[in-house]
């Protein structure tokens, strides 16, 4: 019994069996039908999308020896079938991968004189095209040129920019698409079904959704999930394999950051690391979350969104809760966050600092008053606040967040202005200065984003750029101030220098020189922000004990009507 | 384990196992070979998973026992000895192999025969017996026409097909074909096909040297492995795994033109255009004219370069069937000529594009069969 | 003892069904490094060519002690060279033939690829053919860190096993129950771990690895408020040699993930148990944003590390960017 996967034995055998590339399986139809067969053809797009499949069935199609043209590839006849059963010796199949060099394109040139053994023509895939050596391009551009009347071929390749335009311009394109949430949620259903799996109606929703518009991988998926189910997959049982999250988890997070409830998120997640779940999946499901809230502003009526009515109505008020800016904001964060799950050696790092970072963002808007986690005036060292304290329990329940507030305020509720933003601009503040006179602010400002920018072009000198600060602006030029020599020097380097004023000059788009200097002093320190209430509360010598020796943690921290005098 | 035996046995016992010492492997044990006493006789065998090869000594034993020792080493060194007798004893504790002959004395340091895999011998399956010149001759007339390349890993094998008293091995590499069909002297195969390496086939060729007692054949229950034994040694194949594409089917049934040619005229016309299709994509181009009432009929075999020149050679030819021309790799027409074991080929062509059909004449059991090549004309 | 991995009970029941039934051509166990992948894939392949009576893999045939002690013919496993820096298109190419042969004594020829993530870009293009369809008795085991690492037409053609960190209870209890370890350096032992069994195991055996990761966050914490020179020394004594670093700028990270989570409230998650008071203390004069902008930019130079930046500067910027 060999190991045959859902998706080998689900591989389409017709051009109708091709799901959701219907502008490309029309076409090739039709070249069938009318005989008109080009001699290469160049099939791109994601992965598991079908390239490789529908090469498989043109190549059937040409050589299909049943009498009406209509009915190729007939699957019936000895062309069809030694293909299916994967020994027909006129379809060769290149993994361009392994024979990238020049010599296996000259090997294959030579070779590509010989008239097939069996079928009308040759047909050639090569897959994983980009991976060939420029030099093999070079070579291989002739053949594509002039082949002999008996060769087709088809190029597969997931990334099309890496191949020269000569090549795109003698090929027929063919542009294959992710397939759409829909048809490959029907496709698994109908798999599930023709394998006598029971497979619950939110799980195939999960599956499909999880794909990403690859049938394969929601193919490979399923095939795990019934194979783990033994025949009965429910939701359940997926969410806990796929360390997917139950649904209402991420809005609950969404609400702690709207709330500005730092506690209260962290617990969260590290409640659902703790049962399992997945940090990379809870990201993508944050960020699939957040961009339904996005799609919410744009059409309030929730139409693209593929989730249950309830959901939407909180997400609406969630939505109403946290400006544009802002939403965008949390989005750039878990985005980043997604990206440094990658290599993160703690993997739930990424995501407690984007959630930590999300709720300290900068409100803009009165709507997000929180009245929770940053106290409005500093509260005086030693005015008596009572903090409310209560014994470290277990991490809390996943629940959603117990302040509604913001939605309950309403947008127009008057509320006080919130305090002072910190110093830092958002992450998200793009400031053009497209002419005039440039003042050292801005360059401050956009200093993180000149570093990123050199840090895409060279690594070792964003760490040493990294050592110093702008602290000057003379006319056109950005003084840098070092504290250690080592750094300024390495700064100095002309091949640094040089590139560090171009991406200076790029990004604040006005050219720009720089001038290293070694400053005495420490670089100045991101001045205090007002103390939140527990920070101030920890400073009592009592709780401090309290949360020191008990591991208590404070709860909150509720001011006594500071006005009235004790004794008046 | 201890035991004697003659220098010369060991010696050429050695060399016929080594063939199939892996020459670098993930298990180290792989590079050695092992020593075994085994029913009265000295056991022999090395392999690299891929082919086995066993073969048994006379000797006398006075103590049974195994152990494993390193190929080259043993090799070169039993090679040296002179003609006498061997005395060998190993140390289990150390696993080391006391040698001794005449008055030169070594010890080798082995490895545990545990660790060797087991190689897969003959089971009381279906046998079926060759006569050792067929076999020869059936594999030296198709295993070169196996793919060189892994890309397709079936055709790097041989497709043998058992049928009805006969063995047909057939190899093909996309570009040509060659078919030969063997008569099985007793008994029966229990399978219908199986795909073993090439590489395998040339090793047992080898192995067969000048045996004259039949070879016994023997497919491994689980179709696994095949295994050849001859009346001192074994070997032992892996097969490979997939389908094989129907190449029988790729025959041609019928042809338009038949041309008879002496193989020496061939050979030579072809050796002469082969210096000159070296630089022209090795193509050569048969240009087949019927005789007529005044002439005979006549083959031109001719092969052009632009930078080297041009060469055309003529051969006299019984043509049967309308003229044609078509063109041929040099070097799949004098490999394929080389194994021709007869006076006369006959050439069956259909069309400039069709693949042209090699037989000997007087026999049916070989067939080549070559695609043309594409001649911008 | 059957199956060697420890927790991971839904892989271990999907692995144990699909063995005793039809495996699927292709796995990739993910999760971070010593969580027990490899273990886990061996497991697999002894249940798949175990040849004992009853459960499988029995641990006692021939098959299973062969597979154990890596020299069972049918089962390869393929890992980068001690000496080289990543695995070879050659080491790959190598077991892709011995894949078309039918297997040598076993039901099935399994290869395990270990650290998929470490073959090159040529390599791993070059492994997808035999990924999406191999011969019909093979089995391609695949294991890396993470599932990011690979490309992604690497991951769409196997069935992935996720391996996450086990409880820490139940490698607390592990490690007392199989090692005797005590209460106190089994939790941890534990913490420490993040959950990957495999980390903990060796730790609790090398008594001097806890109390040298002990020794080393000391003097970082010691070094923060000693200024520059001093930090830039200390970055310099730490990367002498052939240290790693990249234990150094982990333990970092750990201990001020910590101080993110106690500032945030979550202070039942954090890991560094033992000093539970420190943190508390430390924790209530930094302000959150500045716990949360210094974790970044200790990961940055954690990456960065992965880049082959000099490790000496991405640590003094590091150590010289600590907040107060």
């Amino acid at each position: 019994m060999p190991a045959v996967s859902l998706y080998r034995k689900w591989r389409p055998k017709t051009f109708a069996d091709v799901l959701g590339q219907d502008h490309i399986t029309t076409t090739l139809t039709n070249a069938i039908h009318q005989n008109r067969i080009a001699h290469a053809y160049l099939f791109t797009g994601p992965r598991g999308t079908g390239k490789t499949t529908t090469a498989r069935i043109f190549a059937k199609a040409v050589s299909c020896t049943a009498d009406d043209e209509r009915e190729r590839p007939c699957n019936r006849c000895d062309v069809c079938l030694s293909v299916n059963e994967g020994r027909a010796l006129d379809l060769i199949e290149i993994d361009g991968a392994s024979n990238n060099s020049v010599d296996n394109v000259r090997d294959l040139r030579e070779r590509i004189g010989y008239s097939p053994s069996q079928s009308r023509y040759k047909v050639y895939i090569i897959d994983e095209v980009h991976m060939l050596s420029a030099g093999a391009f070079n070579a291989l551009l002739k053949t594509l040129e002039e082949p002999p009347p008996h060769a087709i071929f088809i190029l597969a390749t997931t990334e099309v920019d890496k191949l020269p335009a000569t090549v795109l311009s003698r090929c027929q394109r063919f542009d294959f698409r992710f397939v759409p949430f829909r048809i490959i949620r029907e496709h698994l259903a109908q798999i599930a079904k023709d394998e006598n799996a029971q497979i619950e109606a939110g799980a195939l929703d999960l599956f499909a959704r999880q794909a990403g518009g690859s049938l394969r991988d929601g193919i490979s998926l399923l095939d795990q999930m019934i194979a783990y189910g033994n025949g009965q997959v429910t939701l359940a049982q997926a969410q806990a394999i796929l360390g997917s999250l139950a649904s209402q988890s991420v809005s609950a997070l969404i609400g702690f950051i709207v709330a500005r409830d730092v506690s209260g998120g962290l617990n969260l997640i590290n409640q659902a690391i703790a049962d399992g779940a997945d940090p990379r999946q809870f990201v993508r499901e944050v960020l699939e979350y957040l961009r339904g809230l996005l799609l919410l502003r744009a059409s309030p009526d929730g139409q693209w969104l593929t989730l249950p009515a309830e959901t939407i109505a909180e997400m609406k008020v969630q939505s109403a809760a946290l400006p544009a800016v802002e939403l965008l904001a949390v989005i750039k964060n878990f985005t980043d966050a997604a990206s440094q799950l990658r290599n993160a050696l703690q993997p739930q790092l990424p995501l407690e600092l984007a959630f930590v970072e999300s709720t300290l963002r900068n409100g803009s808007n009165s709507a997000t008053a929180p009245e929770k986690a940053i106290a409005a005036p500093p509260v005086a060292a030693k005015a008596p606040a009572t903090p409310v304290v209560e014994k470290e329990a277990p991490p809390r329940p996943v629940s959603p967040p117990p302040a509604a507030a913001p939605a309950k305020s309403g947008a127009t509720a008057a509320k006080p202005a919130p305090p002072p933003p910190p110093v830092e601009a958002p992450a998200v503040a793009p400031v053009a200065v497209a002419f005039g006179a440039l003042s050292l602010e801005p360059v401050q400002k956009q200093w993180k984003d000149v570093l990123a920018v050199v840090k895409t072009r060279n690594r070792n000198l964003e760490a040493i750029l990294k050592g110093g600060s702008p602290v000057a602006l003379e006319e056109n030029v950005v003084v840098l101030g070092f504290p250690y020599q080592f750094y300024k020097d390495k700064a100095e380097e002309p091949k640094s220098k040089q590139l560090l004023e171009e991406v200076l000059s790029e990004v604040m788009r006005k050219p720009l020189r720089v001038r290293c200097e070694l400053t005495a002093s420490e670089p100045k320190r991101a001045p205090l922000r007002p103390k939140d209430k527990k920070e101030l509360a920890m400073e009592d010598p009592v709780i401090k004990e309290i949360v020191g020796k008990y591991g208590a943690r404070i709860a909150d921290v509720q001011d006594e009507a500071p006005d009235e005098p004790p004794d008046s | 384990m201890k035991v004697s035996c003659l220098q010369e046995n060991l010696h050429k016992g050695l060399g016929l196992v080594a063939r199939a010492v892996a020459s670098r492997s993930t298990l180290p044990v792989l590079n050695n070979i092992l020593i075994a006493t085994d029913q009265g006789r000295l056991k022999l065998a090395a392999t690299d998973l891929t082919i086995g090869i066993t073969t048994w000594i006379g000797a006398q034993i006075e103590e049974e026992g195994a152990t494993t020792v390193p190929s080259k080493l043993l090799g070169e060194f039993v090679n040296s000895l002179p003609p006498e007798k061997i005395d060998m004893q190993l140390n289990v504790r150390t696993q080391t192999l006391n040698l001794k002959c005449s008055r030169f004395e070594s010890n080798i340091k082995g490895m545990d025969a545990q660790e060797f895999p087991p190689i897969p011998t003959a089971g009381p399956e279906n046998k079926l017996k060759l006569d050792p010149d067929t076999l020869r001759a059936i594999i030296s007339q198709v295993a070169f026409a196996a793919a060189a390349d892994e890309s397709r890993p079936v055709l790097t094998g041989v497709l043998a097909k058992f049928d009805d008293g006969k063995i047909t091995l057939a190899a093909a590499d996309g570009f040509r074909l060659s078919v030969r069909t063997g008569t099985v002297s007793e008994g029966k195969a229990g399978v219908t096909a199986i795909i073993i390496p090439a590489r395998a086939l040339i090793e047992l060729s080898r192995m067969i040297g000048d045996e004259e007692e039949p070879i016994e054949v023997t497919i491994t229950k689980n179709r696994n492995q095949a295994v050849f034994h001859t009346s001192s040694t074994e070997l032992v194949t892996q097969l490979v795994e997939g389908n094989y594409p129907d190449v029988l089917s790729l025959v041609p049934k019928s042809h338009n033109t038949r041309t008879v040619v002496g193989t020496v005229d061939f050979v030579k016309a072809v050796k002469l255009a082969s210096f000159f299709a070296r630089d022209a994509s090795n193509i050569i181009r048969m240009t087949i004219e019927p005789g007529t009432d005044l002439a005979p009929g006549r083959m031109i075999v001719r092969a052009e370069s632009q930078e080297v020149g041009d060469q055309v050679g003529e051969i006299d030819a019984t043509v049967d069937g309308p003229a044609i021309e078509v063109a041929f790799n040099a070097k799949y027409l004098s490999e394929m000529l080389a194994v021709v074991d007869a006076a006369q080929v006959a050439i069956e062509t259909n069309a400039p594009e069709k693949p042209g059909v090699f037989k000997m004449v007087g026999s049916d059991e070989f067939v080549h069969v070559i695609m043309p090549m594409h001649v911008n004309r | 003892m059957p199956w060697n991995t420890i927790g991971h009970e839904w892989a271990v029941n999907l692995l144990a069904r699909a063995a005793a039934t039809q495996p699927s051509h292709a796995y990739l166990f993910t999760g971070p490094a010593q969580i027990g992948k490899l273990t886990l894939a061996l497991d697999f392949a002894r249940a798949l060519n175990c040849v004992g009576p009853g459960e499988r893999p029995c641990g006692q045939c021939r098959s299973c002690q062969a597979i154990a002690a890596g020299r069972h013919p049918d089962v390869s496993l393929v890992r980068r060279l001690p000496d080289k820096s990543e695995i070879a298109v050659k080491q790959l190419r190598d077991v892709q033939n011995e894949l078309n042969l039918r297997p040598y004594e076993g039901r099935w020829r399994v290869a395990i690829i270990e650290n998929m993530h470490e073959a090159n870009l040529n390599a791993a293009n070059a492994f997808l053919k035999t990924l999406e369809e191999p011969a019909p008795q093979v089995v391609l085991l695949l294991t890396a860190n993470t599932p990011e690492a690979l490309l992604l037409t690497v991951r769409s053609r196997c069935q992935s096993v996720p391996m996450r960190p086990l409880p820490i209870t139940q490698v607390e209890e592990v490690l007392r129950e199989r090692f005797g370890a005590d209460s106190e350096r089994a939790a941890m032992a534990a913490r420490l771990s993040g959950g990957r069994l495999g980390w903990a195991m060796e730790a609790i055996q090398d008594e001097e690895r806890l109390a040298a990761r002990r020794e080393l966050l000391q003097t970082l914490l010691d070094s923060v408020p000693q200024g520059r020179s001093a930090q830039i020394e200390l970055a310099g004594r730490l990367t002498r040699g052939d240290r790693d670093v990249r234990g150094v700028l982990d333990l970092w990270l750990s201990w001020w993930r910590d101080l993110l989570l106690v500032k945030g409230q979550c202070a039942g998650a954090i890991v560094n148990l033992d000093e539970r008071e420190r943190l508390l203390r430390d924790a209530g004069h930094l302000e959150l944003r500045a716990i949360g902008r210094y974790l970044t930019i200790i990961e940055d130079a954690r990456q960065q590390i992965e880049q082959n930046v000099n490790a000496q500067l991405a640590l003094e910027v590091v150590l010289i960017n600590a907040p107060v």
